[in-house]
Order: C-alpha cells, then structure tokens, then sequence
C-alpha cells in the first residue's frame, strides 16, 4: 500500500532488524525509519524495543518520546522524554518536547515548573518564552503573559503562534489596536517556528526520500526563492516517479524562472500527455511564454487555462495584463474584475485595474481599487499608497493626496526604496505648490 | 416492554438494595445506553458515495439526515441524503434519497417517491426551515453539482421550489443554515460550499503533496484544490430568495473549504450569528451587526485556528452553553492528529481552547477522523454533553490499518460532569455508540417523544444507524415545539431560558449545526429531579414571553402570541 519509495526502505531496515533481534541500533534504525514516514504506531515499538536492548543510548528514549507525543499518550512520553534527559540532561529538545507534552495533558503545574526551569538555562530560546506566555495567559496573569510572548516575539520575529497568543492576550486586555498589529504578524507567517537545534531529530529527517518529501522540500525551497535547490529537488521526485504531475508542472515555472526554457519546454510537453486538463499547466506554460515575450501563445494558453477552471484568478489576471499591454482595455477590465470576483484581496488585480481606469478617467472607482492594495504591509505598500496618493491627486482631493503620498515617502524611506523617493518627491512638491481650494 | 420500564426495574432494583444498605444519598442512575434500531426500524436507506477506492475528495464527503415532522403528526420523521457515482451521475441517473415516515410504534415507512424528494444528482447534505411560513417545513438538500429546495405542500407532498426560490447553487455545497438574521419574520440561508468541482468534466487528478497521506497515494486535497466561495441569501418573503452574499459582507476573501455551519447569539445582543468551519483553513465567526452585515472575527476571539495558530481541518461544529453561564460556546470536530476544539465563550467577545484544558475532551478524539458533533443533555441532567460521528476517509485503510488508524470508528460520547469537566464515557453507553462505522453526518432530537435524545447517524456507503437512548429520561424533562406568529414560524433563532433545580440553562431553536445534517427543531430541556420549571422565551420579533411553573416531562406547543397551546 505505501508507495515504493516508502515501502523500499522500511522492508530493507524490518529484514535488517529482523535478522538481528538483539541489536538495539537495527531496530532503533527500523523506528527511524517508520518515524521519517510518519508511521509512528509501528516506530513507537521498535524504539521501545532498541531502548530495552540498550538503554544507555538516550537516543531510543528520545525518539520513543517524540512519537508518544506525536500519538498524544502523553503519560508515556513523559516517562521516554525523562529517561532520555537522565541520559543526556542537557538536551534542549527533549526538555522542551517534554514541557509542551505536559501542557498538552493537561499537566500545566508541572509543565510551568519545567520551562522555569528553561528559563534558567535558555532564557533567549523563544519557545521557552513562548510556553511561559501561554501558562500565564491561561492562568489569567495577563501581564506576565504578555511579557513572555512579547520577548519570544522578539527573539524570533517571524514567531507566528507566539504572534497569536500575544494578540489574544491584548485582546484580554483591552488593547485592540495591539492586538490587530499582532494578528497582521501572524498572518504574515502563520507557520513561523523558531528552529532548536536537534541534532537526533535531523538523523530522522534525512531519511525521509520518498517522492512527496522531494516535491514537499522543493516547494518550501521554490518559496525561498532557492530556486535551483528548487528544481532539484523536483527532479529527484520525478526520478522516482516520473508521473507525478504537480512536480512536472511546477518546472514549468522553475526552469522560466531560472531561464531554461527548453527543459521547461520538455516538461509542459510532458505533462500534457499524462493530463492535458489540468489548468495549472497552462497557467504556468503561460507564465512561462510571457517570460519569453511569446504574448500570443502565452495569451492562448492562459485562455486554456481559463476554458478549464473559468474562475482561476491568477489566469484572469495574467490574460487581463497581456490584453492591457496590447491596448484592448475594455477586455482587461474584465478580465481584472474577474480575477477580483474570485479572490477579492487579489492586490496586483487592483492595482492594475487602477490603473487602467484612471487612465479612462474613472478615478473615484480607481481610489476604491487603490484603497484594497494597501495591505499586507511589505516591499508593494509604498508603491500603492503612493498610486494612491496620485490618485487623489487626479480627482482633485488634494488633502488626501499629500497624506498619501507623505505617507508613501515615509515607507519608501523605511525601505529604502530610492527610485520610488525620488518620484514621490517629485510630486510631492508639485502638489506643495498648489494652493488648497479658496 | 419499553426502554423507560427497563431501565425504571433496574432503577428500582438499586434503591432497594442502598435503601437496605441504610446509605445515606441516592445513587446516580445509571448512564443511558444507545442502542441502533435501524434494522427493526425498517429503514432500509443504503448511502451511495463514487466508488469503492475513492479516487476524488467528493466520494469520501457526503451522508447527511434531516429530522422534521414534515407531515404534523407529532413524530419525526428522517430524511437520508445520497450521493452517486460518477458513471450514475454521468448517465443522468439518480440514487435517490430517502424520507422515512415515523409510524409511531419506532418503525418507519419509505414515503420517497409519494412525498416526491428521490432528488437528483449527486447529493451531500441538507438543512430543514418553513421557508415560507406556511407552518409546514422544507427540505433544502445541498449536492455537488446544485442544490435542491423542497417545498412542504402540507398534503403529504413536497414540490421542486429550486427555481422559483433562486436556490440552484451550482457549487459543491455541503451544509447550510436556516436563520433570520434581519429579524424579519422570514427564513433566510447560509450555504457553506467545499471545493470547485465538475463531476462531468474535470475528475481532481492532481497528483502533488497533497495527495499523500502517511505514505500512501490517496485522493487529493482539500489543499491545492481550488476552495468555493459560501453563499447568503436574504429572503424576500414572496418565495424568493436573493444572493446577498456580497452586501452581508460575507464575500470570502479567499474561498475556503467550507464544511459544517451553526447559527446562535454568540454575544448576546439578540442577533444571530453564523460560525462555519473550513476544511484545512481557519474558521468563520460572523458576528451579526444589525445592519444587515456581518463582521468575522474569528481570529481575535480566538476559534479560527488551534491555540497555538495551527490551521485545523474543521469538520463538524455545534454551538450550546455547556457550562450554563449563558453565553453559547462552540464544539468543533477536526480531522485525526487534532483534537475536536471546545471554545469556552469567556462572554467578553473572546474564546479558550478548553479541550485539552479543564473539559479534557482533547486527547481521547485526537486519533479518529470527526464529522457530524452535537451537543445535547442525552441524560438530563442540565448539563450539555458532546456526541461525535467518527470514520476515515481513505478505504485502504480497511486492508491495511497504520497503526492505530481505522476506516471505521467508534462514536464518542462525553458526559458533561457539570464543573467544566467532560468524562468520555464511550465504552459504556452502550452498542451503539461503540460500533464501528465509517459515519459522516448526525443529527439528534427525541424520535420516540419519550423525553430523552436520540441521535441519527448517516454512514458513508453504507445503511444509516438510528442510535435509540434508552435510559436518559430516568431523569426529568421538558420538549417545547415553538411557533412563531410574528417570528418565522418554526421559531428558529428563539432563545428559550430555564431557571430549575438552581440551574439556569439557555437553548436556541435551531436546526443547523454538526455536518450536513439538520436536527430537530425543538428545544428540549433536561431537568434533573427538578418537578416544574420556569420559562423565559425571547423570540426573534423581539417579544419575551414567560411560562411560569411548568410541569416537567411533556412535549408542550408554545405560540408566540397565545403561549402553550397543545400538550
């Protein structure tokens, strides 16, 4: 039932340790490897069996830990993860796996004990901060949950829990504007956790090869922006099963990005001929020719895209920019209010939509477009307040105007964005210069 | 002989011996037992769901049961919906669903085809409203490929409203709500919707990330596959309905996976609210801001995610006061590897976590795959308990189980222990919680009239269990059937509030919530030994009304204008 690249190392490492009963590495080996593949019912045995064979190797207790957690026996893991730490009692990892299972049993007394105690030790580890700050806001100590979390959040800002629990806490207090701030960073990186070193836990996850790994791994680099790490790791899912579509699709965009055209050429032909109706194929295909300045094509295939899912935003959006670019504006609205219709905070939608129709003097309409790119707040903000500043400027509201566009002199300044000053500058004192209404 | 006398013996039997022993205090009754009298009941409805390996999300999805007394007899009866398969679908064939009518000795008679709901399509869930407060309610059923509005004629018959209502749909819809929340007097509906599907056109055969579970190729998504946007509509109170999806400012901004919807006055201002659970992305807490809009706000009170941020695979939700402070909390059922969600309402416009806290329910649900979840004072005692349908999605399981992780699964019980503290109390109430089945949607409300709840469990491919609580009315009760004069007329948004036994307990009317189901309509009260009980109705129109020391253990009729018309 598990793919081959699953299923292949786990019977290599069951016969290994099969044939050994009595070496406690070959089945703490078999636990590892059943742990990389999320198998961890059947890891839990194998660890438990390594640990009995050799019990001064706190490794087993370690991972026997980690997977009781992971399966929510939470009595049981506190017994592993504690034998582990007589054996390696400094090991951070364990101790804070250990603090957080006893939160998740319900044990808060004894977890609050432990990261005190972490905090001796660790005090700038964010996920001790953390797991103080939610004891004390579960106990009502609002203010000492706040300083935790406020200190987790700054030893790691990208901290999105810490982020969250921190927002709840000044939702507790009253303090709503706070609050909103925090929301807005979590949601900047929801998934933020700040890395502890874990040396054992690295040994597991290298273990890990099957093909949705490689694509997993790839994505996050993609993300990243490693984009030849990227493309490796693509390539590697692909090795091992040539008809995952997701893999071939996604090296469409890959190559076009990293200027290879002919191999992502390669790829799109491939991926036709196992499903030729996925629209992913020809949005990224499309990506890819508009890249190469291949607008016909590329407008042909986001067209394709479109017959297939009619309400693809990124597709709609991508067409309206080739049909804005070759002048046939009244399709581009269209296209752009589509894309809008399907993902309403669609930011680049907006803002080009804006465009067009300040263009075709339709400036009260465009504000109200503007207005939506002002969030999140990153590189892009300062871009859009100052359009919309420009605007305002266009519609006569020459208050709203100067407030936008020092406001978008302001971020840019922030960001360092020089070009983008020197315009708004520009402006800036062409609208000084204009006396306000009599 | 009837449940009530079998459990009274035994009773009985057990005073003696204490009263022999010369103890001092009363024992506790023993808990009620769930027995699946589906068989005896003659429902022979068999669910139908794609095929057998389940290739595409939409054949593991599906299996919803309605609970209303479309004929005015007194009795519930049970709707099952169906799916199809994608070769029936394609041929323009239909599997049909099914309206079990309540003979009223606990068999049931298939009025299907008379009653004229057999449907169409390929069918996933379904909410119960008198959308036109003609005092006979309607069906709406939710599928895959549109959405069907049966309207009750009140002669044994429903018609095909769909058109004339505006309520085709044409998304994959799952669960819906019928609410007022302009307080108009008439019915409006939310309908969550799940992912962008044709069935005829575009099988999901992404082959990604996502289509893996634990190291085996399974169906793909929810994740990667394009989410469906919700839909509201107002009612117009001439048998139409207008999307105002848009100007109730419930657009979502980004489609999510919308699975399970409950309604109730979460901040007590007298207006509902709508919470909505996604599949894989956050939850929706629509507060009701009595301008015909409503503002989510579900991250800062705390019920879009887990406590530490996570997205969850929201299922089935259901709101109710669990620990009568009065404010309404909210229940959700997760996917396995996360635990169900009890959000305490702190009555101050934020939410806590307390499943893996003081109520303990976390741990013992973290293994299975939930859906259909309730609350209901299955021994009543005054106190909310929580039931749960349980059942994985992917059939391999069934050859070969990891670990732990079963297709089929047991249900959970958990007994309200009246501290804040739930005891799960599965492995003794009886067979019918234990059973293992692959369940999808639930729905609860006294079928037998006896004075305690049942609960209707729809099973994924498979016959239906009708889970018979024979025991929880050894303790006291009261079932009251609202009907609105001014309000709609099936009452739903009514709060009714009853001060018994030095307990003070609020319920809604309401028949949303769990997961593609609807439950019964009326509001049902446990009251412990308490012998009457005093009653406070604040209907939607804005009208309270009183009933002051009202004898326990009945099924009582209350009219808006005239108060308590029929017993």
């Amino acid at each position: 039932m598990w793919e081959p690249a699953v299923r292949e190392p786990i019977a290599e490492a069951y016969t290994d340790a099969l044939a050994h009963p009595d070496d406690a590495a070959r089945s703490g080996y078999l636990g590892m490897v059943l742990y990389a593949h999320e198998q961890y019912e059947f890891a839990e045995p194998c660890f438990l069996r390594a640990d009995a064979l050799n019990p001064g190797d706190g490794r087993w207790a370690y991972y026997l830990g980690r997977a009781q957690v992971y399966l929510g026996r939470h009595d049981a893991a506190a017994d592993s993860l504690r034998a582990a730490l007589r054996l390696r009692p400094g090991y951070l990892p364990a101790r804070l796996m250990l603090a957080q299972s006893f939160l998740e049993a319900g044990r808060q007394d004894e977890s609050l004990a432990l990261y005190q105690e972490l905090l001796e030790t660790s005090p700038d580890t964010a996920e001790v901060q953390y797991g103080l700050g939610r004891i004390f806001a579960a106990r009502g100590e609002l203010d000492a949950a706040a300083g935790h979390l406020g200190r987790a959040c700054d030893l790691s800002p990208s901290f999105g829990a810490a982020h969250f629990a921190l927002a709840r806490v000044y939702r507790d207090r009253g303090e709503k504007e706070k609050a909103a701030q925090q929301l807005a960073l979590y949601q900047q990186d929801k998934l933020g956790w700040p890395a502890v070193p874990d040396p054992l836990l690295r040994d597991i996850v290298v273990l890990r090869t099957s093909t949705t790994d490689h694509l997993r791994r790839g994505i996050d680099l993609a993300e990243k922006g490693q984009l030849e790490e990227a493309a490796t790791e693509h390539e590697a899912a692909i090795a091992v099963e040539p008809g995952l579509v997701q893999a071939r699709v996604n090296l469409i965009r890959l190559y076009g990005q990293l200027g290879q055209v002919e191999k992502a050429e390669e790829q799109y032909r491939a991926v036709l001929a196992l499903d030729p109706n996925l629209a992913e194929i020809h949005y990224n295909y499309g990506v890819l020719l508009t890249g190469q300045g291949r607008t016909a094509e590329a407008a042909d295939a986001f067209r394709r895209a479109l017959e297939l899912r009619p309400s693809y935003a990124e597709a709609h959006n991508n067409y309206a920019y080739l049909l804005m670019s070759s002048g046939d504006l009244e399709g581009a609205v269209r296209h752009y209010e589509a894309a809008i219709e399907s993902k309403p905070d669609y930011r680049s939608a907006h803002f080009n939509l804006a465009r067009i129709l300040v263009n075709q003097r339709r400036t009260l309409e465009a504000i109200e477009h503007l207005e939506k790119t002002l969030t999140p707040e990153d590189d892009e903000t300062p871009r859009c307040t100052y359009a919309l500043g420009a605007a305002h400027a266009r519609a006569g509201h020459r208050d709203l105007a100067l407030r936008y566009m020092r406001e978008a002199f302001e971020k840019a300044s922030a960001r360092g964005q020089s070009d983008l000053l020197l315009s708004i500058e520009k402006d800036l004192r062409a609208l000084e210069g204009i006396r306000s209404g009599p | 002989m009837s449940p009530w006398m079998r459990v009274g013996l035994s009773l009985l039997a057990a005073l003696t011996l204490v009263s022999l022993a010369g103890a001092a205090a009363p024992p506790e009754p023993p808990l009620p037992v769930f027995v699946d009298v589906a068989e005896a009941a003659g429902i022979l409805f068999r669910h139908t769901s794609g095929s057998p390996e389940k290739n595409y999300i939409f054949e593991a999805k599906g299996g919803g049961v309605g609970l209303l007394d479309f004929d005015g007899d007194g009795l519930l009866d049970i709707f099952f919906v169906n799916g199809n398969t994608l070769e029936d679908i394609g041929a323009g064939t239909s599997r049909g669903n099914a309206l079990y009518r309540a003979n009223g000795d606990g068999t049931y008679t298939d009025v299907t085809v008379k009653t004229g709901v057999y449907g169409r399509g390929w069918g996933m869930g379904c909410a119960v409203g008198d959308y036109d407060n003609d005092g006979w309610p309607d069906i709406y059923v939710l599928g895959i490929n549109g959405n069907t509005l049966y309207r009750n004629e009140g002669d044994g018959r429903f018609t095909d409203a769909t058109g004339r209502a505006g309520l085709g749909g044409g998304r994959w819809s799952t669960s819906a709500a019928f609410l007022d929340y302009d307080r108009d007097g008439d019915l409006d509906l939310y309908v969550a919707n799940n992912i962008e599907v044709d069935v005829y056109s575009s099988p999901l055969s992404f082959r990604g990330p996502d289509c893996n579970y634990r190291g085996t190729r399974v169906m793909c998504g929810p994740r990667g596959l394009p989410g469906a946007r919700d839909a509201f509509y107002r009612n117009n109170g001439d048998g139409t309905f207008t999307d105002v999806t848009v100007a109730a400012g419930l657009l979502e901004s980004s489609p999510l996976y919308g699975l399970g919807v409950a309604v109730g006055d979460v901040d007590n201002d007298g207006w509902p609210d709508i919470y909505v659970a996604d599949d894989s992305t956050p939850s929706y807490l629509y507060i009701n801001r009595r301008d015909g809009t409503f503002e989510n706000v579900a991250l800062i009170a705390g019920v879009a995610v887990s406590d530490d941020g996570m997205e969850q695979a929201g299922m089935g939700v259901d709101l109710g006061d669990y620990d009568n402070d009065g404010w309404l909390d909210i229940t959700k059922s997760n996917f396995s590897f996360e635990n169900n969600n009890l959000y305490h309402n702190e009555g101050n416009g934020g939410f806590t976590d307390e499943s893996l806290k003081t109520a303990g329910i976390g741990l013992a649900t973290r293994p299975l795959v939930k859906w259909g979840t309730k609350f209901l004072d299955y021994d009543n005692d005054g106190w909310l308990d929580i039931v749960v349908a349980n059942g994985h999605v992917y059939p391999h399981l069934l050859r070969a189980p990891v670990g732990g992780e079963q297709y089929h699964q047991p249900r959970l019980l958990f007994q309200n222990l009246g501290d804040g503290r739930f005891a799960d109390v599965s492995d003794r109430s009886g067979p019918g919680i234990r059973a293992e089945r692959s369940s999808r949607g639930l729905a609860i409300g006294d079928l037998d009239n006896d004075g305690d709840i049942d609960v209707v469990v729809a099973n994924i491919d498979s016959t239906p269990s009708i889970l018979r609580n024979d025991g929880g009315n050894v303790r006291n009760w009261l079932t009251l059937a609202l009907r609105g004069t001014t309000s709609n007329r099936m009452g739903l948004g009514a709060r009714v509030t009853a001060r018994a036994g030095g307990l003070r307990q609020i319920r809604e009317a309401t028949t949303a919530g769990s997961i593609f189901s609807a439950s019964d309509a009326r509001v049902h009260f446990g009251l412990g030994p308490a012998g009457e009980v005093d009653l406070e109705i604040l209907w939607p129109s804005g009208k309270n009304q009183t009933l002051g020391g009202v004898a326990v253990n009945q099924v009582l009729e209350v009219d808006e204008e005239r108060g308590i018309v029929r017993k």
